[in-house]
C-alpha cells in the first residue's frame, strides 16, 4: 500500500509538472505576441498609394507597409509646418510613427514629410589584392572585376582578401576611407 | 474475523493497483500530446541573404522607432566572421565570437538611419542585412 501510495504521488507530481510547463509556454507565447503587436515601429519611404484614412509607403528595401492616419495625428509639412491628411501626395517622402498591429499596419500619431534622402555614396567591396603600387592597389573581386583603389598600401600584400569601404567617381576606380583585411580561407 | 481483515487488505491494494494504473496512462497519454516547437529564427527584412553564410540581426527590429541616440546592435553569423556595419555616422568593424555572436553599439542620428551589417566569413563566403532605424525624442 506504501509502495502503491508512493508511487501514485510520484506520477501526480510529474504530470502536474507537464501541464505547468505546457501553461508557462502558452504564457510566454501570449507575452511574446502582445509584444509584438504593439511595437512602436517607423515606416519610411515615399508614397506610393492614398486612400480615404490611410498611406501605403514603399519603404526602403521596397516592401509597401500600410499607415493608417487618423484625425487627431500629428504631421508636419516640409519646413516643420502643420499639416493635414489632405496635404499629403503620392510621392512625398515621410516618417510614419506610431504603433503596428498584429497586421503589420501603423496606427500614425505622428508623420514628417522630409526632402527625398541623397542616395548614400559610400561603396562597399571586397576581393583579393592582384597588384600594388605605393599609392594604390589593384582587387579583383568575386564577379571577376578589377578595380583600382586609391589607399595606402604598406600593409597590403598580393593575395590578401580585403573588404574596401570607399567613394567611386569613375568606373572601377575606388578612392578607400577604409580598409579591412580579412581572414584568407 | 481473520479472512475478512485479508480480504479487505487485498480489495485496497487492488483498488490501490487499479489508481496507479489510471494515473499512469494518463500520465503517459500527456507526455505523448505534441509539444510545441521551436520558432525558426525570423531574419528581418528588407535584406538581401547569401544561402551559405547567416547573419540574422536578433536586435533591434528592423523598421524600430527607439527614443535614444544609441543602439546595442546584436545578432547571430558565421563563428569568427569579420562584421563591417555601415551608419549614418561611419563605419565600424567588429568580430563574431567563436559561437558567432556579436554585439555593438550604434549612434544614431535624428530622424532615420540605414544601418547596413556586411559579414564575412573565413570561408570567403559574405553576406549582408539592412535595417532602418528611427530615432526619435517626440512623443508617440
Amino acid at each position: 500500500m506504501i509502495l502503491a501510495f508512493l508511487l501514485t504521488a510520484s506520477l501526480l507530481a510529474q504530470a502536474s509538472n507537464a501541464t505547468d510547463s505546457a501553461i508557462r509556454q502558452a504564457v510566454k507565447d501570449q507575452v511574446a505576441a502582445i509584444k509584438t503587436a504593439v511595437a512602436k515601429r517607423a515606416y519610411v519611404g515615399p508614397i506610393s498609394a492614398k486612400s480615404e484614412a490611410s498611406i501605403t509607403i514603399t519603404n526602403l528595401g521596397n516592401q509597401t507597409r500600410t499607415a493608417v492616419v487618423a484625425g487627431d495625428a500629428t504631421i508636419k509639412l516640409m519646413g516643420g509646418k502643420e499639416g493635414t491628411f489632405a496635404d499629403l501626395k503620392v510621392g512625398d517622402f515621410v516618417i510614419a510613427m506610431g504603433y503596428v498591429d498584429s497586421q503589420n499596419s501603423l496606427a500614425t500619431s505622428r508623420l514628417l514629410v522630409i526632402a527625398k534622402p541623397t542616395p548614400d555614396k559610400r561603396l562597399v567591396l571586397s576581393g583579393r589584392v592582384t597588384d600594388t603600387t605605393a599609392a594604390s592597389f589593384t582587387l579583383e573581386t568575386a564577379a571577376k572585376e578589377t578595380w583600382t583603389v586609391k589607399s595606402k598600401t604598406k600593409d597590403l600584400k598580393v593575395g590578401n582578401r580585403v573588404t574596401i569601404v570607399g567613394t567611386s567617381s569613375t568606373a572601377l576606380n575606388l578612392t578607400a576611407k577604409l580598409v579591412v583585411p580579412l581572414t584568407t580561407p | 474475523m481473520k479472512k475478512e481483515v485479508i480480504l479487505a487488505i487485498s480489495i485496497g491494494f487492488a483498488l490501490g493497483l487499479i489508481i496507479t494504473f489510471g494515473i499512469w496512462t494518463a500520465n503517459q497519454s500527456l507526455k505523448n500530446l505534441p509539444q510545441p516547437s521551436p520558432k525558426a529564427a525570423v531574419a528581418p527584412s528588407p535584406s538581401p541573404v547569401s544561402p551559405t553564410t547567416s547573419l540574422v540581426i536578433s536586435s533591434p527590429d528592423d523598421e524600430s522607432l527607439v527614443a535614444t541616440d544609441s543602439i546595442t546592435l546584436s545578432g547571430t553569423t558565421t563563428p569568427k566572421a569579420t562584421l563591417l556595419i555601415l551608419s549614418e555616422n561611419g563605419e565600424q568593424t567588429a568580430t563574431a565570437d567563436a559561437s558567432g555572436n556579436f554585439s555593438l553599439d550604434i549612434d544614431l542620428i535624428t530622424g532615420f538611419n540605414t544601418i547596413t551589417v556586411y559579414s564575412y566569413a573565413a570561408d570567403g563566403q559574405e553576406t549582408s542585412r539592412a535595417l532602418t532605424i528611427t530615432y526619435s525624442t517626440a512623443k508617440i
